[in-house]
């Protein structure tokens, strides 16, 4: 289809997908989903244990069985990226000089190093990819745009006590949102447009300054027209007495049900579970049990 | 005298995300004429295809099936030099003012010679005699784009295609949003393009006035097939095809129609507002034609 | 009030424009063999220039977040293996904002037209340093090679971003520049 329309951009676009299955992890409150997540992300980026990935690995994909969607689904985005994981982490492994302080060598090759302390690393990094990928899957999967913005606006409320503009973040993070479609039916007149009159933007020339110059009757008028909505935004707003948020009411409330509590419950369980096999180093005691199994 | 069709579509069909569960027939077979020296009208409701079709004239989509001949060219040929096409057809979609992105019009002008590599003399000559053809004097080349009135930008969007000194020309909705004033302009210089030897124009549009006042032939569109094609006079003296489709009554013809409705026969088939009237001037002078 | 209200809409609309030049990928422009230069930063620059630091920081979250989602569920190259560790994509596009604006203010008083240049350029080379100084710390990758990429991408990609705040924020503001007229 690439081949026959030039210009058509609506079809191109990933975000993830919204797979309404009514489980019980689509039914959890919005906040729940997002403090969990957001904990889970900052445990895997920073425990250095093998084993606490595993675990945080597993609840993951509890969740996942639990949501009615196919499990397979939330791995596509991972197959496709598989080769490149094993690359970097082969860099990672093999030659990033660091890891070879005070290290024990495992194998070695012209100036290719594996020692135990960048193997780790390695295999870290592959562990919180595939952990934070499947996560982000599992949100994706479970809460709408919609679902989402209720709850980060929810959970920034009690910040505004303190001066912090929660509202007005939240309502910045939708403009941007519902401003992206708007984007892509403009793109596509002002391509079609351009190159009814015979602009080809930048397809094969060999400079690369040359090649961008080529775009900018693309980019330029997209800006400009954004900031145009921009102000018509803006005055709407202010001709409607938006007077920022403090004090407002909201018409929808979400309130925590039982599910939040049994989620929340599991995701500490897990969290704390990480945590202690990443402090008592887990990882140490299993491998030194491999390594006596193998000798 | 056999007219040469500039422009031949035949069994046109077009499907919007074909393959996927969200599918959507958007052209049903459609077959359209373009002669030269002459002006098409194409109307429709929303939806019914007309931004479609418009798209597959000068290769904006390939037909996913039916051809698109422009100049003898099949459009479905995979080789067809697509730089030339866009070059004789000039094709100006609705409100080209938000396109214009030089800041001083004079480029946004030459932009399109520019594409087609002419010499800086060439550019220079070809952004004057646009300019000249919308009204707007070569001095605005200096002006900001930014300062000019909707019609001036409107005008200059015109010129900008006009540069390419296309023989055949389509634009959408050429008068929509612009004040009475504008709108003569616009047509005026339409008008008056035409009347060169060789060239044809397409004319989309929801404003039946304007279809009235331009177009020798008009192509009635709905739901993706051609539903009427012909003369325009005949086609607006349809009175209950127009209102099933949704589409306005001109002023002239609702005065047609009131004094059909009260014994008085205009018959002539006139369609423009002019015709209307100089028609009920010789039945009020009592000459009978 | 007015100020506000303006603000909160050109930091939506920028961070909009920056996820709609990620998802399409007309923010990347093709460089050499497979490797390509961004500009969704831009819109953090110009959204900084036009409405000040703590715009451009809000602007630098979108993209910062979008460009974690994209490398965590779209992802198209090795990159994004990084990107999904928001101390990778996120933290560094926090600061580019706040530095644009900086340079744009320090200069603006001199002459405008530079300082937007300036400040296009010292945003993008911020992205480039700390983006490729977090994977440097975290030992992704060999620091030699990290001076390379800094070089070979991180200085195009400036006077990328410097072409396109100039080609967007001169129209906008009226800025008057040399030139007078157009060059037909």
């Amino acid at each position: 289809m690439a081949q026959r329309n030039e210009f058509e951009l609506m079809g191109k676009v990933v975000i993830g997908q919204y797979i309404p299955t009514g489980s019980v992890v689509h039914r959890l409150d919005a906040r729940t989903k997002l403090m969990l997540g957001a904990l889970l992300i900052v445990v895997a980026i920073f425990v250095s244990s093998i084993a606490a990935l595993l675990l945080l690995f597993v609840t993951v994909l509890f969740g996942l069985c639990i949501t009615k969607v196919e499990v397979k689904l939330a791995f596509i985005s991972l197959r496709r990226v598989l080769p490149y994981l094993f690359v970097l982490a082969a860099i990672q492994m093999l030659a990033v000089p660091q890891f070879r302080l005070d290290a024990k060598v495992i194998w070695e090759w012209r100036f290719f190093v594996l020692t135990d302390r960048s193997l780790l690393s390695g295999l870290l990094l592959m562990g919180r990819f595939v952990v934070i990928v499947s996560l982000l899957a599992l949100f994706s999967f479970t809460t709408s745009t919609t679902e989402l913005m209720h709850g980060v606006e929810h959970m920034l409320q009690p910040l505004q006590r303190l001066r912090f503009p929660a509202h007005e973040t939240a309502l910045v993070i939708n403009i941007a949102i519902r401003f992206v479609p708007i984007l892509m039916g403009e793109a596509e007149r002002i391509m079609r447009a351009q190159a009814s009159r015979g602009a080809d933007f930048g397809t094969g020339r060999h400079n690369f300054i040359r090649r961008f110059m080529r775009m900018l009757p693309l980019f330029v008028p997209l800006f400009i027209l954004s900031l145009q909505h921009a102000q018509n935004m803006a005055e709407a707003m202010e001709s409607r007495c938006y007077m920022g948020g403090s004090g407002r009411t909201r018409l929808i409330q979400l309130h925590y049900e039982k599910q939040d509590f049994v989620a929340f419950l599991i995701g500490i369980v897990a969290i704390a579970g990480a945590l202690c096999m990443s402090l008592f180093k887990v990882d140490q005691t299993v491998w030194k049990g491999v390594m006596t199994i193998l000798s | 005298m056999q007219k040469k069709p500039v422009i031949e579509v035949r069994k046109l069909t077009h499907r919007y995300l074909a393959g996927t569960p969200l599918e959507v027939q958007s052209l049903r077979g459609i077959d359209f004429t373009l002669y030269t020296d002459e002006i098409v009208g194409i109307v429709g409701p929303t939806g019914s295809g007309k931004s479609t079709f418009l798209c597959h004239l000068n290769g904006l989509i390939r037909p996913q099936e039916g051809d698109v001949l422009v100049f003898g060219v099949s459009l479905a040929d995979s080789r067809a030099d697509m730089r030339m096409i866009r070059k004789r057809i000039g094709m100006l979609f609705q409100n080209p003012e938000q396109q214009l992105f030089e800041r001083f019009a004079g480029d946004d002008v030459a932009f399109g010679p520019r594409n087609y590599d002419l010499s800086k003399e060439e550019v220079r000559e070809a952004v004057r005699r646009a300019m000249e053809m919308v009204g707007l004097p070569f001095s605005y080349k200096d002006r900001l784009t930014a300062d000019l009135s909707l019609g001036e930008k409107r005008r200059l969007a015109l010129a900008g295609v006009f540069a390419l000194d296309p023989e055949i020309l389509v634009l959408d909705e050429p008068t929509a949003s612009l004040d009475p004033e504008g709108r003569r302009q616009v047509l005026e210089v339409l008008k008056g393009w035409r009347r060169e030897p060789g060239r044809s124009l397409i004319v989309v549009s929801h404003n039946m006035e304007d279809i009235a006042e331009l177009a020798d032939r008009t192509y009635l569109l709905s739901d993706g097939e051609v539903v009427y094609s012909g003369v325009t006079g005949k086609l607006f003296a349809d009175r209950e095809l127009l209102l099933r489709q949704g589409l306005a009554l001109t002023v002239p013809l609702q005065v047609v129609h009131r004094l059909s409705q009260n014994g008085i026969s205009l018959g002539k088939g006139n369609v423009s507002a002019r015709g209307v009237a100089e028609e009920i001037g010789s039945v009020l002078h009592g000459s009978a034609q | 009030m007015n100020d506000r209200i303006r603000k909160i809409v050109i930091a939506g609309v920028m961070g909009g424009i920056s996820i709609f030049l990620g998802a399409t990928r007309l923010g990347f422009i093709p460089y050499f063999s497979g490797a390509s230069l961004t500009i969704m930063h831009v819109p953090v620059i110009i959204g900084a220039v036009l409405e000040g630091p703590v715009v451009g920081a809000v602007i630098g979250f979108i993209f910062g977040i979008f460009s974690l989602l994209q490398a965590a569920i779209a992802p198209t190259g090795p990159a994004d293996v990084w990107f999904v560790n928001p101390l990778v994509s996120v933290l560094p596009r926090l600061i580019i904002g706040p530095i644009a604006w900086l340079v744009y203010r320090g200069l603006k008083n001199l002459n405008e037209v530079p300082a937007l240049v300036a400040a296009g350029i010292a945003g993008s080379l911020t992205n480039t340093g700390l983006v490729l100084g977090v994977l440097g710390a975290f030992g992704y990758l060999p620091w030699p090679l990290i001076g390379t990429i800094a070089a070979a991408n991180g200085l195009p990609e400036a006077a990328l971003a410097a072409i396109l705040t100039y080609a967007v924020v001169v129209p906008w503001k009226r800025i008057n520049t040399k030139r007078q007229g157009s060059s037909v």
